[in-house]
């Protein structure tokens, strides 16, 4: 044997002893890999069975929430019936007692008229026979109708009255008001359903990656919604606004920022910056527009002193940017 | 005047017709989404539009931008009535060019007042 193909095969021993050594030194952390994998798989499973049975209970869960909303506009409509029934039936007693209130007037008038009529005659020559009989009739009259005039305490409660049947047609509207709550909370369930049909299609997608059973066997098939029914469209695509139900508390300071940052804007200054986000870019907005309800384009400093942490904007935030 | 009520829900387009009836305004129009308010736009004369954002196939946001870009239409007060309060929301509505915005829940008299304002500045200009 030459003595370089000892010293070759020294080397290559030196590199197997290496090796081994290395081995030795990662036999441990392989076994530790090993149990650990072992010890998880019983989770792994337990995870899998997880989302099986939470994907079936995604569509019923969507459906109950689509129920929910549909019963919920059921409701209103009925309730903005009976208000609206309300408001007829108010309508009709006011114009009653109106024609209560003038009606003694009217009567009063009448005979006025006939005692004027009887004083311009009763000096004619050709009727003094017959003006004994015309006062009869004329008494006789008075005595049937028994004419009440309105008095003060009648004309008083009449008034009294119209302004109570005033103040019942005010709260019916603000009945009605109320129920945009129906609105508000239908476009969170809304967006609630569209979630779980994203968080459905992603178990579905990991369930795919796991198992290698029929992903259709386990999903109960997705409720037909009812094409009648807008509330609780799947389609659509709203980002879950939190603030939205806490608007019904907090409906006048809202509207207060709106109105400011409209007034601001209005008064030409620069909006872009008051944003966090990137500036929105929209190519109808570099359109030249003329319009005789131009609104200037910038907005300065002044909305940029609005505080950081009020991110939701009251009616008089948007006046004052539009300007009352 | 004749005003067209966009919005996709029935009880909202209800309250804001209400409303507008008790300031004494009858012609009123009803449009389910953009897509429908737009059609009728095209179709009919309308002297005011009252438009929810949120609405499915078109929302408010892009009828607004469709009735700016319209020659026909691009003059038309427009007063969005929406959900949407965040300031991103108004500044995006202002550049799409809205005459003003109002948040719900509203009270009739805010709404009035802010159709008001709009017809006034519209007539002085």
């Amino acid at each position: 044997m030459k003595e370089m193909d000892i010293s070759d095969v020294l080397k290559k021993a030196e590199e197997l002893r290496a090796l081994f050594i290395l081995g030795q030194r990662v036999i441990p952390f392989l076994e530790e890999i090993f149990m650990f994998v072992s010890e998880i798989k019983p989770l792994l499973d337990e995870i899998n069975i997880s989302i099986e049975e939470n994907l079936k209970k995604m569509p019923n869960a969507s459906k109950q929430l689509t129920k929910v909303s549909e019963a919920t506009e059921t409701a209103t409509t009925e309730i903005m019936d009976i208000v609206d029934g309300l408001s007829y039936k108010v309508d009709i007693i006011s114009s009653n007692i109106k024609k209560i209130g003038s009606s003694p007037t009217k009567v009063a008038n009448h005979f006025r008229i006939l005692e004027l009529i009887y004083k311009a005659i009763q000096d004619d020559v050709d009727v003094q026979d017959i003006l004994p009989e015309i006062s009869n009739t004329i008494e006789e009259l008075k005595g049937d109708k028994n004419p009440v005039m309105p008095d003060k305490n009648s004309q008083d409660i009449i008034e009294h009255t119209e302004g109570i049947l005033q103040s019942i047609k005010d709260d019916s509207m603000s009945i009605m008001i109320s129920l945009q709550v129906q609105d508000i909370t239908s476009q969170q369930i809304a967006a609630v359903n569209h979630l779980l049909e994203t968080i459905q299609t992603k178990l579905e997608k990991i369930l795919k990656k796991f198992q290698s059973s029929d992903i259709n066997q386990l999903v109960i098939k997705a409720p037909v919604i009812k094409e009648k029914t807008n509330v609780a469209k799947m389609h659509r695509n709203i980002a879950f606004d939190p603030d939205a139900i806490d608007s019904i508390t907090s409906k006048e300071t809202r509207q207060n920022d709106v109105d400011d940052l409209i007034k601001m804007h209005l008064s030409g200054e620069n909006i872009d910056e008051i944003t966090n986000n990137d500036k929105i870019e929209d190519e109808t907005q570099n359109e030249v527009i003329d319009t005789n309800n131009e609104i200037p384009e910038e907005i300065n400093e002044k909305v940029l002193n609005i505080p950081e942490d009020i991110e939701q904007f009251s009616q008089d935030d948007i006046d004052a940017i539009f300007g009352k | 005047m004749r005003y067209l009520v966009v919005d996709d829900s029935p009880t909202m387009r209800r309250i804001v017709i209400n409303a507008l009836k008790t300031f004494g305004i009858s012609d009123i129009v009803e449009a389910e989404d953009g897509q429908d308010g737009f059609a009728k736009l095209n179709s009919s004369k309308f002297d005011f539009v009252i438009t929810d954002w949120n609405m499915p196939v078109m929302t408010g946001l892009e009828l607004t931008k469709a009735i700016r870009t319209t020659d026909s239409l691009k003059h038309l007060p427009i007063l969005m009535v929406t959900t949407r309060g965040l300031k991103e929301d108004i500044v995006e509505a202002l550049k799409a060019k809205v005459n003003n915005y109002v948040v719900k829940p509203f009270t009739p008299q805010v709404l009035k007042e802010k159709i008001d304002a709009i017809l006034k500045a519209v007539q002085g200009a």
